[in-house]
């Protein structure tokens, strides 16, 4: 996809609502840090939010979790997206939650367009609880 | 012309922004942790336990094509992060 998304916001955080109106986007509780519940228990729900702008047309866009540290990729998922014109943006919203970290320790979190990468973030996750 | 008499007539609207709102329960999670799983608490056999609750259990990480691409790209996370 010619030329490259432009993602000016990749954030993993607790809420995320997108007015349907207006479509104005609050993210709440953002975090770097998440205490959490290690496999087999399940995380509590997240939400991974992008903003993105820039192409034309349609693209498949792949969203990946990974250890940091391994680089051992513990989610994927991939979705058709479509840019309707360079201005407009487009916004990604993924909810995840019957997720299982299988450790404790970073998570890099990566998105790409096309087998192009377009954001990276990483984030901590610290057992809590069982 | 003036700052306050500009006429935008002529550029581009900027449009609604479109949203794909995704859920793990249709894209659901998998688990490719290397090793076995350490549950010291259960004196059973783990995976069956897993399999009865209904938990995905782990496997072997299996060669990603995003990791490949990353490989060639020779793209590695930030050294402060390692």
């Amino acid at each position: 996809m010619i030329p490259s998304p432009i993602v000016t916001g990749l954030h993993v955080c607790h809420d995320v609502k997108i007015d349907a109106g207006t479509t104005e986007v609050t993210l709440t509780r953002i975090f770097y840090d998440l205490p959490s519940p290690i496999y087999p228990g399940l995380t509590r729900p997240f939400w991974a939010f992008a903003s993105m702008h820039g192409p034309i047309g349609i693209g498949i866009l792949s969203f990946f979790v990974m250890t940091l540290d391994e680089q051992t990729v513990v989610y994927s998922m991939e979705h058709p997206i479509e840019f309707k014109d360079r201005f407009s943006a487009a916004y990604f919203r993924l909810k995840l939650h019957r997720f299982r970290f299988p450790k404790a320790g970073r998570y890099e979190i990566m998105m790409m367009v096309d087998d192009e990468i377009i954001a990276q973030r990483t984030f901590h996750v610290s057992a809590s609880g069982v | 012309m003036s700052a306050n008499n500009l006429d935008f007539t002529g550029l581009p609207r900027i449009g609604t922004p479109t949203i794909l709102d995704l859920d793990d329960a249709t894209h659901p999670p998998m688990f490719v942790a290397e090793g076995p799983v350490e549950l010291w608490f259960l004196n059973v056999p783990t995976r069956h336990i897993l399999s009865m609750l209904k938990i995905p259990t782990l496997g072997k990480a299996t060669k990603d094509p995003a990791l490949a691409e990353l490989a060639r790209r020779g793209v590695q996370p930030p050294e402060s992060l390692r």
